[in-house]
């Protein structure tokens, strides 16, 4: 299978082509599926999704960081981090498979 | 938070869908994301984010109690970038 890149209107068509539900319902479906995971982020809860994955909230300290090519110094200030852990159920899945792609990290 | 924490508030939404659709237009979701992934795709969803399957390669790791050496195998990871706009949500107070 050719890689391609899963977009919201493909995730769209994809539910509207498996499920009795018009498209436009579909996309507020979605819509509001993305919604409430970002409303719990933004509240800094851990959002888990089983079968999939979970998103931590991570609270990063402000430090001082210097810039490697005029090695000025800049304050970097602390800030809040988002972390996905996927699930052994994800990661088995796709290490399962033959077709994964192997992006370079 | 969990899936069935999820499921909830799209019912309570949704409250004019029975609920057995609900549970599986969700499950439809999570299905086309990970078989997605698992087929190498990305996925890129506007405003929160990006995943992606990187492959950490094989190398050979020590049991740190016994000091025995173990050959890793290489692995499929899934790396979430978060969007622009999700980055500056969380940090805006």
């Amino acid at each position: 299978m050719k890689k391609s890149v899963l977009t919201k209107s493909l995730m769209i068509n994809y539910l509207n082509e498996t499920i009795g539900l018009s498209k436009r319902e579909c996309q507020i479906f979605f819509e509001t599926f993305v919604e409430i995971i970002v409303e719990r982020i933004l509240k800094k809860e851990d959002v888990k999704i089983v079968n999939f994955g979970i998103f931590k909230i991570r609270k990063k300290k402000s430090r001082i960081g210097r810039n490697p090519r005029t090695k000025e110094e800049v304050m970097i200030s602390s800030r809040h981090v988002i972390r996905f852990k996927a699930s052994e159920f994800l990661l088995n899945t796709i290490n399962s498979s033959s077709t994964s792609n192997d992006e370079k990290s | 938070m969990k899936k069935s924490d999820i499921l909830l508030a799209l019912e309570k939404k949704f409250d004019y869908l029975p609920k057995r659709e609900v549970e599986r237009t969700l499950e439809k979701i999570l299905h086309n994301l990970v078989s997605n992934l698992s087929q190498g795709n990305r996925i890129e969803i506007r405003d929160f984010g990006t995943f992606s399957t990187r492959l950490r390669k094989a190398r050979t790791g020590r049991n740190p109690s016994t000091g025995e050496t173990i050959e890793i195998n290489d692995k499929h990871l899934v790396h979430f970038i978060p969007g622009k706009k999700l980055k500056k949500l969380i940090n805006e107070e």
